[in-house]
């Protein structure tokens, strides 16, 4: 319901309003509609022409397939790591909670060349790899392990804060009827932490899809192998084919507003199904 | 009239919050908003305020229409429900606040300020934060600051909601004691009827975003003009259609407010005649002062007390009632009716 | 909780996830300084000191230090509008604020070059006004102001909705004017979450990439950033010289986590 200006009993409003209003549409309306313009003006069937080029479609799924790859090994690690914080006394565990607050803080080229130097095959775990006939730097794993890396904090931090909130006494309650840890986890704790997942893992392959800085060092970048979508951006940009560029960075706008609108519907289902059920 | 409503309506999403909401309030008066939740009591003291805008109507304060004008510019100390202290000013600067910003000389300032804090026992208090005062403290500092400037008004918003039971009982007198001395013109909102009975001059009792009944609490609680007033104030029993002895009730459709301590029970006894009502004793409750006694007649509940001194009325026994009161509901107009004949009234021993 | 407390479930976690944690993020941390001071202190000492590195180190700072306090206004002002007023197209502001979020650096770097490079539709006002934009100084201000858009504001939001508006109302009742209220009552309350959100701005302002990249030009020695430079003497092969600038870099890092871990000690977010 909206106020009459005289019904403003907080000042600032114009103020705030029109500071935000203009910062907001230089910054950020002002460059999209920029997007929009360039992408109506290259017209239908160059635009077409481009999103479906092999080479484009071919870093969709490499981009596609290490973002669902990474999301799902940090949804998996991520909960250990939230249960062991959140559960445990060990020592080291503060020196841990820190250290997740790293892949945000550190800037990622620095995490590029470090992951690239380790995992190659003469770095120090490459090597190591390598004896196995294992190799990590310039192919499809090293991207994911980069991935990996910047995305460990989302699924964390996600679940860290409802297992800390899981009431005690409702844990003790089941124990009392003869669960075993098991069926605790199951049928007690993984529903409420369910939604916390999903969000996390929403997070972490969204975030995963856009990553540039630390991917591109370890990548390889390839054609066809180990070339993700925003380095495709890069390539055309760098060769000057700002349509190419427009109509690629469309389609990943697109992909992300779905895939985030589908993260979010999924995860107010499960968050619904839990409070129906309590 | 000091503060003059007229014909205030307000909707929200279509819905009417209120409905047409007419009254006045004296100079120097404190007035009770009263009505159970979602009423629309609030709303209207934040209409009033000018915090929401009525759909229509106009609202004077002081004689000068305030709907174009600012809230800050209406000449309102507000009181919210839950203090709203300046936690990171003590109490002396919280109460300093509003003639800090009136630009006040600062020796009228301290003088202003520390007679307040005198005339309500908060000068000990003067250095506290707000976290390290009590319920009852912050209160009284939200209190203070809110008429240190002289504000023509003062409007609270449940102003003891948030205090338990005994230290609401206190503030109640003290605040209205404070406000008569001090004579500011004063509206707050309660759900609570004992509270508005204790504490207004005057109470608007509201439902459903309509006035039911403006009037002294003594009116409001004897002259109920409606079924929601009677029900709402204070405890009483309706009755439908009852045939009472010495009451010559409406022969149509009606309801019959009786309070309880219209009520005398009489325990049958050799030496006691026949006279009154005869009724059943479904429940006793020992209260300490009275017991209160749940009543069967003519298959209708009525609430009465009992001298919890006097020997116990037991379940399922049978007494004689006199019904001193009444109020009679017809046709939405109310009529109080007293027992004809005294008689009825005494108890007649052989 | 007490059932998971057994050696035979505890144990393994604790190893999994320590040892996960030491591979992934402790050994790059020693790889950066290791390979930093692989050739010896005093090599180390000029690459700090050379200017090309001071030049990155000094346009990293300008960069970080605009987009910061750009967004101490534009986070103060959108966060008191959403926390204390009513409007229509709240949400849509909402979402506008938190779209940096969800973008690909690239994508960031591209919208910009499209708005103010040479075939961009604001290349004529650009070139009226003799500017250079893309492929110098203002881009990268201009691409770490996006990035970094969302943060103050996030931060603030949730713990201004928290506190509720009635401490403002009243003051504003007893006569405050904006900055009265801003300063004496708002500010107080905020200082901590405030100071959280430019910390967690600055973090990602000094070390943003892909957005640069597109924007900068990487011109040595004038739109070089020190994440740039650190790319650009890895691609030239000089690898300890990278590993040296990436030491600044992980300072920085170090020193954000400590103040972020201070003042957001409470909050979810990162």
């Amino acid at each position: 319901m909206e106020q009459r200006a005289t019904n403003r009993l907080i000042p600032g409003y114009r103020l705030g309003l029109s500071i935000t209003l203009t910062g907001l549409s230089l910054i950020v309306v002002i460059p999209f509609c920029s997007l929009l313009i360039s992408g109506i003006q290259m017209g239908w069937q160059p635009f077409i022409h481009t999103i479906t080029d092999s080479r484009v479609v071919a870093s969709y799924l490499v981009s596609l397939k290490g973002a669902f790859s990474a999301a799902l090994i940090n949804v998996i690690l991520g909960l250990v790591l939230a249960w062991v914080l959140t559960f445990y006394e060990f020592p080291g565990k503060k020196l841990l909670d820190a250290l997740l607050d790293l892949p945000f803080a550190l800037p990622t080229a620095v995490a590029g060349i470090a992951l690239a130097f380790l995992f190659s095959t003469k770095g120090w775990l490459g090597q190591f790899a390598a004896q196995f006939n294992l190799k990590i730097a310039y192919t499809f794993s090293g991207i994911v392990i980069a991935m990996v890396f910047v995305t460990i904090p989302f699924v964390v931090r996600e679940v860290q804060p409802v297992l800390a909130q899981l009431d005690e006494t409702y844990q003790e309650a089941a124990l009392t009827l003869g669960a075993k840890p098991n069926l605790i986890f199951r049928k007690v704790i993984f529903p409420e932490i369910l939604p916390a997942l999903i969000a996390g893992f929403g997070l972490a392959f969204a975030r995963s899809i856009g990553e540039y800085g630390s991917i591109i060092f370890i990548a390889g970048n390839q054609p066809f192998k180990t070339e993700i979508t925003p380095l495709t951006i890069m390539f055309k940009l760098e060769a000057h084919d700002y349509n190419g560029a427009t109509a690629i960075a469309c389609v990943m706008l697109l992909f992300s507003f779905v895939f985030i609108y589908v993260i979010h519907s999924l995860q107010r289902h499960f968050e619904n199904k839990r409070l129906g059920k309590k | 009239m000091y503060i003059d409503i007229r014909h205030i309506s307000k909707a929200f999403n279509g819905q009417s919050a209120l409905n047409d909401i007419n009254f006045g309030v004296q100079e120097g008066k404190l007035t009770a908003l009263l009505g159970p939740s979602g009423c629309g009591k609030t709303t209207l003291l934040r209409v009033l305020a000018g915090l929401e805008t009525a759909g229509s109507g106009q609202v004077a304060i002081a004689g000068r229409i305030v709907d174009d004008i600012k809230p800050q510019e209406r000449g309102i100390g507000f009181v919210f429900q839950n203090y709203a202290l300046f936690r990171y000013l003590n109490v002396y600067d919280n109460v300093a606040f509003g003639l800090k910003t009136k630009h006040w000389p600062a020796a009228k300032i301290k003088a202003r300020v520390q007679e307040l804090l005198d005339l309500t026992g908060l000068s000990d208090l003067a250095q506290r934060y707000p976290d390290q005062l009590s319920g009852g403290q912050k209160q009284r500092v939200a209190f203070v600051r809110a008429i240190a400037p002289n504000p023509k008004v003062l409007f609270l918003d449940e102003p003891f909601a948030a205090l338990d039971s005994q230290i609401r009982q206190e503030l109640r007198i003290w605040l209205k004691n404070l406000i008569h001395q001090v004579g500011i013109t004063s509206i707050f909102v309660t759900h609570d009827h004992e509270e508005a009975i204790e504490t207004a001059d005057e109470i608007v009792v509201m439902n459903q975003g309509q006035i039911q009944q403006v009037g002294t609490p003594l009116e409001i609680y004897y002259q109920p003009q409606n079924e929601f007033v009677a029900n709402f104030i204070g405890h009483s029993s309706l009755l439908k259609n009852p045939d009472l002895n010495g009451y010559d009730l409406p022969k149509t459709a009606c309801q019959v407010q009786i309070r309880p301590e219209h009520v005398h029970i009489h325990k049958l006894s050799k030496k006691v005649t026949s006279f009154g009502q005869s009724a059943t004793v479904k429940a006793v409750q020992f209260k300490g002062l009275t017991t209160n006694v749940a009543l069967d007649i003519q298959g209708q509940k009525l609430l009465a007390y009992w001298d919890a001194g006097a020997t116990p009325l037991g379940i399922g026994e049978q007494v004689q009632i006199t019904i001193e009161r009444l109020v009679v509901f017809q046709n939405n107009q109310s009529q109080i009716l007293k027992a004809q004949n005294t008689a009825q009234r005494q108890i007649q021993v052989l | 909780m007490k059932q998971f407390q057994s050696k035979r479930i505890k144990l393994p976690l604790i190893i999994i996830a320590w040892g996960f944690m030491a591979l992934l993020l402790i050994l790059p941390i020693i790889l950066v300084i290791s390979q930093a001071a692989s050739h010896g202190l005093g090599h180390y000492l000029q690459l700090l000191a050379n200017l090309n590195t001071l030049r990155a180190f000094n346009l990293t700072v300008a960069a970080t230090v605009i987009s910061v306090g750009v967004n101490l206004i534009l986070g103060l002002s959108a966060a008191w509008i959403i926390a204390f007023h009513d409007f229509p197209g709240k949400r849509l502001l909402n979402t506008l604020i938190d779209l940096p979020l969800s973008v690909s650096p690239v994508i960031v770097g591209l919208i910009f070059v499209l708005t103010f490079g040479r075939t961009g539709w604001l290349a004529p006002l650009v070139a009226h006004f003799n500017l250079q934009i893309i492929f110098a100084p203002p881009a990268i201000f201009l691409v770490t102001i996006f990035v970094t858009f969302p943060f103050v504001t996030r931060e603030l939001v949730p713990v201004l909705i928290a506190r509720g508006r009635e401490e403002e109302q009243t003051a504003a009742f007893l006569g405050a004017n904006f900055w009265q209220i801003f300063t004496q009552i708002t500010l107080p309350a905020i200082k901590t979450p405030l100071a959280g959100g430019l910390v967690l701005a600055s973090a990602r302002a000094m070390g943003e990439f892909g957005a640069v990249a597109v924007v900068s030009g990487n011109i040595v020695g004038k739109t070089l950033t020190l994440p740039l430079l650190v790319q650009s003497l890895y691609n030239q092969f000089k690898f300890e010289d990278a590993f040296g600038v990436a030491t600044i870099l992980l300072a920085s890092t170090f020193a954000i986590i400590y103040l972020k871990r201070v003042l957001l000690k409470n909050s979810p977010t990162f």
